[in-house]
């Protein structure tokens, strides 16, 4: 698993870390470290097996970016760990097309988890609160929002 | 049918909207259920494909919820990608690099938001008025903000800029709260900006344009830095 997926996880993890190698290292080892003890969620018929390290890696991430955020004041950069892919510049506008063009196919109730689960980087609970809708609610939109966004993005031609 | 309590939880789990508490119970879960894990391998490179619109762009592109009517842009420019997709099909001579480039020029329609609205068939000016600076502010802000009542809320337009001072040189993120009746607030809406800067964008609230009391401009950490009084 490790060899396998190793370069992949790492290269992620240093999008996630703005580019800092020390840290990437730790997201790395961390990921794994949680990936090892759940080897059942790592049968490789099951689906990606590196989109889920991706998973994990990301979470740790925001756990990381919320502990940061927690704090009041001044903040130089207050950016979500899942930075755009640097690609060529026409690459990037067309994929950030098609995503939004996705979202606007949402309905807005669906549109609005997402948007505070993922783009704004709250949890369950703050999006609630916000949202004036029980946490419940959010974890079902987000399940029915993710499947819609899915078959959304299939009939566009995006495979993923 | 899946049936587990869990069965909901994925799509907060790949989000990463879980709390930590949460997440190692549903991993706990994920070891021994075997369709929770179909479902999160489902949908676990949305994210990925998600984060390929950076949340910036998305302010300028998602509408404010129930503002679907004002997108016609978007929805023309929609409809003429797939115009261009279904022409390139019939052609099958037109590279893809030219369907890139196409995409692109509409994209770039699609993110230009107009300060004028479209909805009342004329594209009427919103007339901006300046926000008062609050005694004591920090940072060298100034803003002009416009009102259009409509019968479910109030459009607010913000144009802000962030002027470019030797004292000033950290990029803050700022707020625009409206203040309603009984003393509800809420969120118009929250951007990032350096000295330099200049942002603008339209947003709405529910506060009708007579519950609509005041707009208040903050810093990230809640220092008020503009206000303006509606009445």
């Amino acid at each position: 698993m490790h060899d396998e997926h190793a370069e992949a996880l790492f290269g992620h993890a240093l999008r996630l870390m703005r580019g800092d190698r020390q840290r990437a290292e730790d997201l790395v080892q961390e990921t794994l470290l949680r990936a090892w003890r759940h080897p059942e969620a790592l049968d490789p018929d099951r689906g990606s097996v590196r989109a889920w390290l991706f998973t994990i890696a990301r979470n740790l991430a925001i756990d990381a970016w919320r502990k940061r955020g927690s704090r009041v004041g001044e903040v130089v950069t207050d950016e979500l760990p899942e930075p755009p892919q640097t690609v060529d510049e026409a690459d990037r506008a067309v994929e950030a097309w098609t995503v939004a063009e996705a979202l606007n196919r949402l309905s807005a109730s669906h549109r609005e988890v997402l948007v505070e689960c993922f783009y704004q980087g709250r949890s369950v609970t703050e999006a609630a609160a916000r949202l004036g809708i029980p946490p419940g609610t959010v974890k079902s939109r987000t399940h029915y929002a993710l499947r819609s966004l899915r078959l959304i993005l299939a009939e566009m031609g995006v495979t993923g | 049918m899946r049936r587990c309590e869990y069965a909901h939880d994925d799509g907060a789990y790949v989000l990463g909207a879980l709390s930590p508490a949460e997440r190692s119970a549903y991993e706990r879960h994920l070891a021994t259920c075997a369709d929770c894990r179909d479902a999160v391998a489902e949908i676990a490179v949305l994210p990925g494909l998600l984060g390929r619109l950076a949340p910036a762009d998305l302010e300028r592109i998602t509408p404010p919820v129930g503002v679907e009517e004002r997108l016609p842009k978007l929805l023309d420019a929609a409809r003429a990608r797939r115009r261009r997709e279904r022409r390139v099909d019939r052609l099958r001579t037109v590279g893809v690099a030219l369907v890139a480039a196409g995409l692109a020029a509409v994209a770039g329609v699609g993110l230009a938001w107009p300060l004028t609205r479209a909805d009342s068939g004329t594209d009427v000016e919103v007339r901006m008025v300046a926000m008062e600076p609050v005694q004591g502010g920090a940072v060298p802000v100034t803003a002009e903000i416009g009102f259009d009542g409509t019968r479910w809320g109030t459009v607010v337009t913000m144009r802000c800029q962030y002027a470019e001072t030797a004292d000033y040189t950290k990029a803050y993120t700022f707020r625009l709260v409206a203040h309603g009746p009984n003393g509800e607030t809420e969120q118009v809406g929250s951007w990032l900006a350096a000295p330099g800067d200049e942002a603008t964008f339209t947003g709405v609230t529910r506060f009708t344009r007579s519950e609509l009391t005041r707009l208040e401009l903050l810093r990230y950490d809640n220092t008020p830095l503009l206000v303006y009084d509606v009445r």
